[in-house]
């Protein structure tokens, strides 16, 4: 599957995580509950379709969109799949302390914080700088941003849409944790 | 804010307003183009930090909270925005908002500040040393002026203490000339004992300061020729005469000439008559005495012939010392 996402490890490895996040968010929109999860269902047929060899996959991204709709239609039509019984699920203790909305926005706040110090400088720069000026010129802003990079207004989208992605991650473990 | 027509359809599919054929088209698109994706992305995110921010209002309101807040994991997508809107707009009235965020990127900026105004420093630093070199060369060439003037200056009083040392030398040869000439007590002169003067000296007479010698010229070939006198007048003396006896008189006239050690002409007579009234004939000669310093002389005695020449008739070396 890597050679068809890239020529070398580096920008097959990328194109893997660009392609699930694609599938991902096709899941999402299509309101899944657990999007993360059908799209590595989805990349893992696909996965399975080129080690039997018996396609000719041609443009791999439209071959997992097309296993996509197909995993969501699955999931439509038999929810009860994900379901499970009362039994099965591992007892929890019911939390202490319900922590209110002002402790829950601190606990907010210092998950973003460790994630966004976690990340390498020059991406944590990136996704500050990006979102920065949200409210204020942001066309002219992002303009001059990706003229600073040195790259077009699409990659630095690309970019920092990857970069978000990563930190989103990362927050909600934290906040996982925390609860 | 007013959405281009392609933005509005793609706020309308993600808040699930689009039919289902134009949705299965729109997502067509975003696995065909991944730049429709990527822009759709940013929508939903900036759709979403505005939820966070509640700056969403009415039906988009509403159909946003139905299907990202009924929806575990959109629901986390909203706590992941209420946490990045929440840490930017705390900053928001901090200018520099992407460095305040974390202690790492504030000492971030800061240390691209200090590289600022390191720069800044430098750059003022080099502008201090161009003021300071010029102004160094400027003092350096006045300094330059000023001591090629006083060199100038210096050489001009050098001259003028040179031209005075001179003259000082000259006035005071004069002066030891005039001390010389200014009458002293009477004392005669006594001639040196190696002298060969043939006869003593007359009396000096205070009122002409003149002493009066008497020479012998020898032949030029005269064995006794080499013999040396020695005359040594008073500082006083005005005039020396000489009186020169001829053994043998066979001109009418006669020139007489002075030379000193150097062999310079000191004094030359004009052609004059011995006196034939003394025994044997006498000429006789005036040197003034400021004409003559201390030193060897040579004098020279020549007879003019009937056409005109001069011939050699004798020589006499003597010495004047002044006591």
């Amino acid at each position: 599957m890597l050679a068809h996402l890239g020529d070398s490890p580096d920008r097959a490895g990328d194109g893997y995580e660009e392609l699930r996040l694609m599938l991902v968010k096709f899941f999402e929109w299509r309101d899944s509950w657990f999007p993360e999860e059908d799209a590595d269902e989805t990349l893992d047929r696909v996965v399975r379709k080129l080690d039997e060899g018996k396609e000719d996959i041609q443009n791999l991204t439209a071959y997992c969109f097309g296993v996509a709709r197909l995993v969501h239609l699955e999931h439509l039509r038999a929810p009860e799949r994900r379901r499970v019984q009362l039994e099965d699920v591992p007892p929890l203790s019911a939390p202490e302390h319900f922590p209110a909305e002002d402790e829950h926005e601190e606990q907010r706040l210092n998950c973003f914080r460790t994630c966004l110090q976690s990340l390498p400088s020059q991406t944590r720069e990136l996704v500050v700088t990006y979102y920065q000026d949200e409210k204020r010129t942001r066309i002219d802003h992002r303009k001059n941003l990706a003229q600073e990079l040195g790259i077009s207004p699409e990659a630095l989208r690309r970019r920092v849409k990857l970069a978000r992605d990563k930190l989103e991650k990362c927050v909600r473990k934290c906040l996982r944790r925390l609860t | 804010m007013k959405q281009s027509p392609d933005e509005a359809r793609l706020r309308a599919f993600l808040l699930g307003d689009l039919p289902a054929a134009e949705r299965d088209a729109m997502e067509a698109d975003i696995f065909a183009d991944k730049e429709v994706f990527y822009r759709l992305s940013e929508i939903e995110d900036r759709l979403i930090d505005d939820y966070a921010r509640g700056v969403l209002t009415g039906e988009e309101r509403l159909r946003f909270e139905q299907l990202y807040l009924t929806n575990p994991a959109r629901r986390q997508r909203v706590e992941f925005a209420r946490a990045l809107t929440s840490a930017l707009d705390r900053q928001s009235d901090t200018p520099v908002t992407a460095n305040t965020l974390t202690p790492e990127l504030a000492a971030a900026k800061v240390e691209r500040q200090r590289w600022w105004l390191s720069l800044l420093e430098l750059l003022r630093a080099r502008q201090t040393a161009w003021t300071v070199m010029t102004v160094c060369l400027g003092l350096l060439a006045v300094a330059v002026g000023w001591l090629w003037l006083e060199r100038s200056r210096l050489q001009a009083e050098l001259t003028q203490t040179r031209l005075a040392y001179q003259a000082a030398n000259e006035r005071q040869r004069e002066l030891e000339v005039q001390l010389a000439a200014l009458p002293r007590p009477a004392s005669n002169p006594v001639p040196s004992p190696t002298a060969t003067v043939t006869s003593q000296p007359t009396p000096l007479t205070s009122a002409e300061a003149v002493l009066a010698f008497t020479l012998n010229v020898f032949a030029l070939r005269s064995e006794t020729n080499n013999a040396t006198d020695q005359i040594e007048f008073p500082s006083g003396t005005k005039r020396l005469e000489l009186r020169l006896p001829l053994l043998k008189h066979d001109f009418s006239r006669y020139r007489i000439s002075l030379h000193d050690s150097n062999a310079r002409l000191i004094f030359r007579s004009t052609p004059r008559a011995a006196n034939t009234t003394a025994n044997p004939p006498l000429l006789t000669v005036n040197l003034p005495t400021n004409r003559l310093l201390a030193d060897a002389y040579v004098l020279t005695l020549e007879g003019i012939s009937e056409n005109g020449e001069f011939e050699p008739v004798g020589k006499k070396q003597f010495r004047l010392t002044r006591r």
